[in-house]
């Protein structure tokens, strides 16, 4: 950028996604080998845990896909922008998932 | 505003892609970046992907993705990104002060432990050289130093009889004066107003073609240089080392080999010697040049991938010459950060570095070849100006390498040592009398 209009003001913004691993759920089959027990509890963690060692890989996925939808424009309110995105790049959403 | 020249590694954008703004993504950490005119909508765009990915603002339980304590409310042109300072008007990283100021408040809190307490444990020692290392990305000092106390921390580790679960925190470490002259050179360089030990510009952080390229390589019969684009040559042979103060290994007179278990300098501290005259030189040549749009990228050339790790790695080593030499080493490459110039060592195939194999080795029985017989064999060479190096340069880099001085020392050496000059002999000077490539000055 800095290449291409060298007097022109570069901004940033930086921001932080809280509780970030534990947005990723885990699939039930897997949530029981992150289970500890607390007192007479047995407790299930449902979104990734800190610490567990595929907790940022996981994450990284929605990660880089949020980098990617910030640098596409739609033309839309952000209700629809996942749809928007589905339809219009839906091979590599798709990719992506699974 | 700086200048940087487009090249292959950074070729000019688009006009598509200068609208389109950038976002980067580390784990949770995000940064957006777009050019004025277009950061509101970049930002609006950024929110309204983050909403799309992980819910919508009040949807969701465990709370909103984007957090109003930790939004920062504000767009600039200056922030602080993964533990850095990054400003984009003067294009720089920064090591932050206030990260410094800790690391000053600690080490002066060990340093000022006397006598039998002048320990710290495993644990101190390792959080150090883990944040020292961390601003090694932007600080020449930084490598070094990190790998001088890591040396402290390895040798306690192989020394512990039987590691245990308190051994981390309990455990003493004695600093060895190498260990307090690092923390002692750290703790004068953190506060140092002069803030480009602890800062870099932008472009000299990302891999950019090459401006310059020299080339050396070493022999036990001597160490020689060259560079096309500076258009110099130069040799010295192991008899000016050795008159010098260089502890030349004896050399079978027929093969030029090291004889039997001979004692002296191995070959890779001799190309790591014959790189570091190699470097002086061109920054001489680059401080007479003066700076460029976007500083200069210095490639510099040897076949000993040994040589060429230790300035990048320096120091790992607990050999005392090659710690002094290695601190010589860093100190010419923060000379060459002021000078905003990056020095990439790159390995080049032994077969393909001819030229400056020609300049250090001797001919087929031994025969040292007469200077202008290697220029006349080596059509690149032709072309080259004759350098004469100043014999204080030798002299200097033999007696501080010996000596127990500490980094600060070599900082100051290395800058007086870039006040010499060599003296340039013009093209088609007769060079037959020359053996090493020196003047007395």
């Amino acid at each position: 950028m800095r290449i291409s209009r060298p007097t022109e003001p570069i901004l940033v913004h930086a921001d932080d996604i809280g509780a970030a691993f534990r947005r990723i759920l885990y699939h039930p089959d897997v949530a029981i080998a992150f289970a500890y027990a607390s007192s007479d509890y047995l407790i299930i963690p449902v979104g990734q845990v800190f610490g567990g060692r595929s907790s940022p890989p996981f994450y990284g996925l929605l990660a880089d896909l949020r980098e990617v939808l910030a640098m596409v424009q739609p033309p839309v309110p952000s209700s629809l922008f996942m749809i928007w995105f589905k339809k219009r790049h839906f091979l590599q959403y798709h990719l992506v998932l699974h | 505003m700086i200048t940087i020249p487009a090249d292959s590694h950074h070729p000019a954008l688009s006009e598509a892609e200068l609208v389109t703004p950038f976002h980067a993504s580390y784990v949770d950490d995000n940064a957006t970046i777009a050019f004025q005119s277009e950061m509101a909508a970049a930002v609006d765009n950024s929110v309204k992907a983050a909403f799309a990915v992980f819910g919508e603002s009040g949807c969701d339980r465990r709370g909103d993705c984007l957090q109003m304590d930790k939004w920062v409310p504000t767009v600039t042109e200056c922030f602080t990104f993964l533990g850095f300072d990054i400003d984009t008007r003067l294009m720089t990283l920064k090591w932050p002060r206030a990260k410094r100021a800790a690391l000053h408040k600690e080490i002066s809190g060990i340093l000022a432990r006397q006598g039998k307490d002048r320990w710290v444990s495993p644990q101190e020692m390792a959080h150090l050289v883990g944040v020292v290392r961390s601003a090694s990305e932007v600080a020449p000092w930084g490598t070094f130093l990190s790998f001088n106390l890591q040396n402290a921390l390895t040798k306690a580790a192989q020394n512990a009889k039987k590691p245990n679960r308190t051994w981390y925190s309990k455990h003493k470490i004695y600093l060895s004066n190498t260990a307090v002259q690092t923390l002692t050179q750290l703790t004068e360089t953190l506060l140092d107003p002069d803030e480009t030990l602890w800062t870099r510009p932008m472009a000299l952080y990302f891999d950019r073609d090459c401006t310059h390229r020299i080339y050396s390589d070493a022999s036990y019969i001597g160490i020689g240089g060259w560079s096309p684009c500076f258009s110099f040559c130069w040799r010295i042979l192991r008899d000016d080392l050795s008159q010098y103060g260089f502890h030349m290994k004896t050399v079978d007179r027929s093969t030029s080999e090291p004889t039997g278990t001979a004692a002296g300098l191995h070959i890779n501290p001799l190309e790591y010697l014959a790189a570091i005259v190699n470097l002086w030189l061109a920054l001489t040549f680059l401080m007479d040049a003066g700076p460029i749009d976007g500083g200069y990228i210095l490639q510099l050339n040897a076949d000993n991938t040994s040589a060429l790790a230790w300035f990048s790695e320096a120091a790992r080593t607990p050999d005392p010459f090659l710690q002094g030499l290695a601190r010589l080493g860093s100190a010419f490459l923060v000379c060459a950060c002021r000078l905003l110039t990056k020095v990439v060592p790159t390995h080049i195939a032994g077969k393909k570095n001819v030229e400056a194999d020609a300049l250090s080795r001797p001919l087929a029985g031994n025969v040292v070849p007469p200077l202008d017989y290697v220029m006349q064999q080596w059509p690149h060479l032709q072309t080259c100006r004759v350098c004469l190096l100043p014999s204080r340069l030798l002299r200097e880099i033999a007696a501080i390498t010996s000596s127990q001085k500490t980094g600060v020392s070599f900082d100051m050496l290395a800058t007086e040592l870039l006040t010499l000059r060599p003296n340039i002999l013009s093209r088609g000077v007769n060079t037959c009398i020359l053996k090493s490539t020196l003047f007395d000055d």
